[in-house]
C-alpha cells in the first residue's frame, strides 16, 4: 500500500492574496519528500494547510485515501506531526515537557496522566539523540538543539506522516546532516512518510526520493532530485545559474552555483 | 543548585505539603486578632456547627469564630486560588508572562460591573454584573490589542489592559462617589484595592462556589493549556479546537475572575507573581501548575488578609495593599532573573 499524502487542488486566499494555486502533490507512504522553492513561494502555508492547522480555499488532502478534513482533530494529530520553523515558548519550560506536548493528542481531556507517555517521551529523547539534555531549560538551549527537540516532540506523537518547515534552519553542517540521516531514518526504518520544505538544494539531493517546486504558489515541477534539479529549472525558479554535477561518493546530483558576474540573474534582482 | 533540588520534589509531595500548610493557615489566621482564641477553640466551634459536640466558646465568642473569622478566611483562600488559577490560565492562553486578571483589566471591569449593580440596588446580581464586567473589558483588551496589529503581542496586550483597567477604575470610583453617602473614599477604595472586611457566609458560597464549578474544570482541562505553548499553529497541529478551546476558557476566567471581585473587590498581583513563583519550582504542565498555583494562592491571601486586619488594628488596609508590598518586588524579582518576553 503506497497511497500515503495526496493533495490535489489546494487553493489559497487571503485577502484577495492567491497564496496557494491550484496545488497537486503525492508524497508515496514511506518515502522522503523534499518541498523546494524561493522565499515567498508558500511552502509554509503550503505545509500548514497539509498538516490541517489552516483549511485552504479549495481542495483536499487525502492521507492514505481518506480526506484529512473529516478526520477528527485528534485523530488527525495522531497522524500528522507538524515541526515549525524556529517554534518558541513564551513560558519557561524543560525540554521533556515539551517533547510531552507529543502525547496531548493521546490524553483524553480530563484524564489522569498515563504510564507509558513518560515511556514514549524517553524513546522520542533517545532517537534523537538528546536525552541528556531532558531536563534542561528549553529557552537556553541553542537554535540547533531546540529543532531536534521539537523533532522529538513530533515523534512522541508516534506520526504516520511527519511534515516538516525548513528542518535545517539554523543548523550547523553536521546538524543538518544528523538530522536529515535521522528523517531519513525514521522513513525507511519505520514507514514514516515525509515532506520537508528545504532551502538547500544540495541536501534536498542528497536525502530526498522525490522534489516539489513551489513557485508563486504553483508546483512548478516534481519528480526524482535527476529529473528536478536542472540547470534550467534553477534559472526559471531561482534566477541562478548553476552546473548540476554528480556527487562524487552519493551519485545524487550536487549543483555547483556560477557567480553571477554581469550576469542576468544580478540586474533582475534589483 | 537550590532550585534544581527543589525541582526533584515530586508534585505529589508539594501538594500534600500545601493542603497541610493550608489548614495550618486556616486554624492560625482564625486565632489571630483581637479576642484571645485558641487552635482548640476553632476546631471546637467547627465541630460544634457542624453537629458535633457542644462549643466550649461564649456565644459572643463562638460568633467571632463562626460568623466573623471563618467566612472571612475562606473567603480569603477562595479568592486567592480563584485569582491564582485565572492568572496561570490567562498567561498560558495569551502566551504573555504579564497576563492576570488585575492587569488585563477584567478586575476594575469587574468592580465597575459590581458598583453598577450596587447603585441599581440589586444587590442579588452583584455576582452576574461582575462577570459581565470582567468579561466585557477582556473583550476590550483583547479588541484593543489585536487592532493595531497580528496576533496578540505581549507589550500591546497588558498596554491595553493598562488602559482598560484605568477607565474602569475611574468609573468605578465615580459611580461609588457619585451614590455613596457618607464613607465614600473608604468604599472606592475596598473596590479598588480590594478588601475582605465585608465578608460573610453568602460571600463564601459566592467564592466557594465559583471556585468549585469553574476553577475545579479549568484545572481539569490543564492538560490542553499546555498544548498552547509554542501558539496557535502548534496547538492547532497537536489536536487542539484553537479558537473553541481558547474562548471557553477566557470566559471561564473572566467567569472566576467576576465571582472574586464581586466579594472582593480588585486584588492584585496574587493572579501575576504566584503562577510565576510556582512555575519556577514546579515547572509549566498545567495540570500540576494550576492546583499547586490554587493552593500558594489561597495560603498567600488569607495571610496577606490577615495582616490587613491586625497591622494597623482597630483600622483596616485594604489587602491589596499587602499584595502589592509583597508582590511588587517579588514580580521585580522574577523580571530581573529571566527576561519575560
Amino acid at each position: 500500500m503506497t497511497l500515503g499524502l495526496e493533495a490535489s487542488g489546494l487553493t489559497m486566499q487571503i485577502d484577495g492574496t492567491t497564496l496557494l494555486d491550484s496545488v497537486a502533490l503525492a508524497v508515496p507512504s514511506g518515502s522522503v519528500t523534499a518541498l523546494i522553492g524561493p522565499n515567498g513561494a508558500g511552502k509554509s502555508t503550503l505545509i500548514r494547510v497539509l498538516a490541517g492547522v489552516t483549511r485552504p480555499t479549495a481542495g483536499t488532502v487525502a492521507w492514505n485515501g481518506v480526506d484529512l478534513a473529516a478526520v477528527p482533530r485528534r485523530d488527525r494529530a495522531r497522524t500528522a506531526a507538524l515541526v515549525e520553523q524556529d517554534a518558541r515558548a513564551e513560558l519557561p519550560m524543560t525540554v521533556e515537557s515539551v517533547v510531552g506536548l507529543g502525547r496531548v493528542p493521546y490524553r483524553a481531556m480530563f484524564a489522569a496522566e498515563s504510564a507509558d507517555e513518560l515511556s514514549v517521551v524517553r524513546a522520542a529523547l533517545a532517537e534523537v539523540g538528546i536525552t541528556s539534555f531532558a531536563r534542561r531549560q528549553f529557552d537556553s538551549l541553542s537554535g540547533g538543539e531546540r529543532q531536534r527537540v521539537h523533532l522529538a516532540r513530533a515523534l512522541a506523537q508516534q506520526p504516520k506522516l511527519l511534515l516538516l518547515d525548513e528542518p535545517t534552519n539554523h543548523l550547523d553542517v553536521h546538524a543538518q546532516l544528523d538530522t536529515l540521516e535521522l528523517v531519513r531514518r525514521l522513513a525507511t526504518r519505520d514507514g514514516v512518510t515525509v515532506l520537508a520544505a528545504l532551502h538547500d538544494l544540495n541536501l534536498a539531493a542528497a536525502y530526498a526520493d522525490d522534489i516539489v517546486v513551489l513557485a508563486a504558489g504553483c508546483v512548478v515541477a516534481s519528480g526524482t532530485p535527476d529529473q528536478v534539479l536542472t540547470p534550467e529549472l534553477l534559472r526559471e525558479v531561482y534566477r541562478v545559474e548553476a552546473t548540476v554535477l554528480e556527487h562524487p561518493v552519493t551519485g545524487r546530483p550536487l549543483i555547483a552555483y556560477s557567480p553571477a558576474a554581469g550576469g542576468a540573474a544580478r540586474d533582475d534582482g534589483r | 543548585m537550590r532550585r534544581s533540588g527543589l525541582r526533584l520534589v515530586p508534585p505529589a509531595v508539594w501538594a500534600t505539603l500545601l493542603c497541610v500548610l493550608l489548614l495550618l493557615t486556616v486554624t492560625v489566621a482564625i486565632t489571630i486578632g483581637p479576642a484571645d482564641i485558641t487552635a482548640g477553640d476553632v476546631w471546637a466551634s467547627v465541630l460544634h456547627h457542624l453537629g458535633v459536640g457542644e462549643s466550649p466558646l461564649t456565644p459572643l465568642r463562638d460568633g467571632i469564630v463562626w460568623e466573623l473569622r471563618m467566612p472571612r478566611v475562606l473567603t480569603a483562600g477562595a479568592v486567592g486560588a480563584g485569582l491564582a488559577i485565572a492568572g496561570a490560565v490567562m498567561q498560558a492562553l495569551t502566551r504573555n508572562a504579564l497576563a492576570d486578571p488585575y492587569l488585563l483589566g477584567l478586575s476594575s471591569g469587574a468592580s465597575l460591573g459590581a458598583v453598577a449593580v450596587l447603585l441599581l440596588g440589586v444587590s442579588v446580581l452583584l455576582p452576574v454584573a461582575a462577570f459581565a464586567g470582567a468579561l466585557l473589558a477582556l473583550m476590550l483588551t483583547l479588541i484593543i490589542a489585536r487592532a493595531s496589529g497580528i496576533g496578540l503581542a505581549p507589550s500591546r496586550t497588558v498596554l491595553a489592559g493598562v488602559a482598560v483597567s484605568a477607565l474602569g477604575s475611574a468609573l468605578t470610583s465615580f459611580v461609588v462617589f457619585w451614590t455613596a453617602t457618607g464613607d465614600s473614599y473608604r468604599e472606592i477604595l475596598s473596590w479598588l484595592l480590594g478588601s475582605l472586611a465585608g465578608a460573610d457566609w453568602p460571600a463564601v458560597a459566592i467564592s466557594v462556589g465559583a471556585l468549585a464549578v469553574v476553577g475545579g474544570p479549568l484545572v481539569l482541562a490543564g492538560r490542553s493549556l499546555d498544548g498552547f505553548a509554542f501558539g496557535d499553529t502548534a496547538a492547532a497541529a497537536l489536536g487542539i479546537h484553537v479558537d473553541r478551546t481558547r474562548w471557553i476558557l477566557l470566559v471561564a476566567t473572566a467567569l472566576l475572575t467576576g465571582a472574586m471581585v464581586s466579594v472582593s473587590g480588585s486584588i492584585g498581583f496574587v493572579g501575576l507573581v504566584l503562577p510565576h513563583a510556582v512555575r519556577l519550582v514546579v515547572g509549566s504542565r498545567h495540570r500540576v501548575l494550576l492546583p499547586l498555583s490554587a493552593l500558594v494562592g489561597a495560603i498567600f491571601l488569607i495571610w496577606c488578609d490577615t495582616l490587613a486586619r491586625t497591622l494597623f488594628d482597630p483600622r483596616e488596609l485594604p489587602v491589596g495593599i499587602i499584595t502589592a508590598v509583597v508582590g511588587a518586588p517579588l514580580f521585580v524579582l522574577l523580571l530581573v532573573r529571566k527576561p519575560l518576553s
